[in-house]
């Protein structure tokens, strides 16, 4: 797909959606998508690492990895592990800008902002992951947990697959074993603190290595917003007909859209992100109303539960392909000896 | 501490559904802008200064079929009880730039102004809550003020949820304490402009929370058109 989009690319794909239909085929069916509904998701976890996911949403394409390590805890915070997330987007992958007068990588760095912004929210501001898990001892040592996400390609939709992909390596990952070893016991004259010394089991073999605390698990949709109308009528009329609400834009649909919502729930019905920020598109942005986004948000109650069940199969199938694959079953305590 | 007595009434003597004191002024700095303003929501204090349409400064912000918004938010160290350096690439601030600039794009007729710059600089004086709806409702009266052609005043209020009661318009300690909700509206409509919730609330109290921002963006709306209109027939007078 080419960068730039011309009038007449941009006149057909709003007469489309005008007419019901979305350009882009859900390759399941065949048809054209229904404007609530997300393209094909493949998620892909590693045989031999903890932590790596490779997801795709049709042809967007991203990769997380997740690494730990000990460290120091802040300071302010001394019971509590450290969680960052980086997201990165190679140079050779051209986001679609919305205004191609403005400078490309003011947009971009805002885009990317964007991204990191709404994938903390969701993530480690709502403690999906239980941070004060990955306490070892408190205010000298903790686990860190570094969550790299890997734009591979863009076909719009980041936030959403960015996401899914998080949310599944933290179920998938696991980090080795630690034993504390107390100075005290061994020299009980010492005058020194209680400072301990820790054995790190990192060999699966001996020790099983511990899954994460996940705590609840967040789900982000964004819909891309059109408006078919003027600005005047949108300011001023109530007129629903002239808004179209897009699930799981694809590139084209996002570089073209009016506006976009990111809304983050979990299965507890629990609203954990909602951004309305304005599109800033070349329309200039389209209002919502208040009632229309609270029908959106119950609506939406049925995506979040598919997607938080398929997350949780694709877990669950990967693990019992790898207790089966590496014979785990051997270890049981009540095993055919 | 208790924030909402069984009595109903707040931590601050206010009841469930009043906003603070809200004290607005326009043209504060005639001299140094175009327009300006300053808006005290509370012990929220933020101060707005609008420069444009002037020509922009570098040529990748000039766009040939509209105007280019440019919001600088400052944070004074001060503006909080203990004093924090605040650097200008914050990714918080960063993106707060972002949501305004955004916002106001939708709201001021910007293809009436091609090729020109509007730069909006705005200034956190004092922090008590509600610090991104304090600088919405500053921002509009500064560019009514620098006389920017605007399709209706956007006012905004924040809003949170204790237990399950509606609070509207929370300071610091509520909002440390309870989900919040900032929703930016558009005139007297129901049309939200910007809309942000960073913690979580359930689904089933959306509504409830939402109706009541609405409202009270409503009122602030009242009272800002208020000050205009006073500051207008001050100055029709000074002109015969």
């Amino acid at each position: 797909m080419s960068k730039e989009l011309s009038l007449n690319q941009k006149n057909y794909l709003i007469q489309a959606l005008k007419s019901n239909i979305r350009l882009s085929t859900s390759t399941n069916t065949g048809g054209s998508r229904k404007f609530n509904q997300f393209r094909p998701i493949d998620i892909k976890l590693s045989n031999t690492r903890y932590g790596s996911v490779e997801l795709s949403l049709g042809k967007t394409k991203v990769m997380v990895n997740i690494t730990s390590r000990i460290t120091e805890p802040y300071q302010d915070r001394p019971f509590e592990g450290i969680m960052t997330i980086n997201c990165e987007i190679p140079n050779h992958i051209k986001l679609q800008s919305n205004d191609t007068t403005n400078n490309n990588n003011d947009n971009e760095d805002e885009f990317i902002n964007l991204i990191n912004r709404a994938l903390d929210r969701a993530i480690r501001r709502s403690n999906a992951v239980d941070l004060e898990n990955l306490c070892i001892i408190a205010g000298e040592k903790v686990w860190e947990l570094i969550i790299d996400l890997q734009v591979l390609n863009y076909d719009g939709n980041l936030i959403d697959s960015g996401c899914l992909a998080i949310i599944t390596a933290l179920l998938d990952f696991k980090k080795p074993d630690v034993t504390i070893n107390n100075n005290n016991t061994s020299n009980s004259s010492s005058t020194s603190g209680g400072g301990g010394n820790i054995i790190v089991h990192d060999d699966e073999m001996k020790r099983p290595f511990i899954e994460l605390s996940i705590l609840h698990i967040p789900i982000c949709l964004t819909f891309s917003l059109f408006n078919l109308g003027s600005k005047e009528t949108n300011l001023k009329t109530n007129d629903i007909d002239q808004e179209i609400w897009l699930l799981d834009g694809d590139a084209m649909e996002e570089s073209c859209r009016d506006g976009y919502l990111i809304m983050t729930m979990n299965q507890n019905h629990e609203l954990i992100q909602l951004s309305k920020i304005g599109g800033g598109g070349n329309n200039g942005g389209v209002s919502i109303d208040g009632q229309q986004l609270i029908n959106l948000c119950h609506e939406s109650i049925d995506e979040i539960n598919r997607l938080t069940n398929l997350v949780k199969s694709t877990v669950k199938n990967h693990q019992l392909n790898r207790y089966n694959n590496e014979n785990y079953k051997l270890l049981e305590s009540s095993a055919d000896r | 501490m208790e924030l909402y007595s069984p009595e109903g009434l707040r931590i601050d003597g206010r009841r469930w559904n009043e906003l603070r004191r809200f004290e607005c002024r326009i043209n504060t700095h005639p001299n140094s802008s175009d327009g300006s303003s300053y808006v005290e929501q509370g012990n929220t204090k933020v101060m707005c200064t609008v420069q444009g349409p002037i020509e922009p400064a570098l040529r990748s912000q000039q766009h040939s079929e509209r105007a280019n918004i440019e919001v600088n938010l400052n944070i004074a160290s001060f503006s909080t009880f203990e004093r924090k350096k605040r650097s200008r690439n914050e990714r918080r601030l960063v993106e707060l730039k972002t949501t305004l600039e955004k916002t106001f794009e939708e709201s001021v007729m910007i293809n009436l102004y091609p090729r020109t710059n509007i730069v909006i600089n705005v200034q956190v004086l004092c922090q008590d809550g509600g610090m991104l709806a304090a600088v919405i409702n500053s921002i509009t009266l500064a560019l009514i003020d620098a006389g920017i052609s605007m399709y209706d005043y956007v006012s905004g209020v924040s809003c949170g949820l204790y237990d399950q009661t509606p609070l509207l318009d929370v300071n610091n300690l509520e909002e440390h304490d309870m989900s919040c909700l900032t929703v930016g509206v558009i005139g007297k409509s129901e049309k939200l402009a910007l809309m942000l919730l960073e913690d979580k609330m359930p689904l089933d109290r959306l509504e409830s929370v939402l109706s009541i921002g609405i409202a009270g963006s409503h009122k602030i709306r009242e009272l800002m058109d208020q000050e205009v209109r006073k500051h207008g027939i001050i100055r029709a007078s000074k002109m015969q």
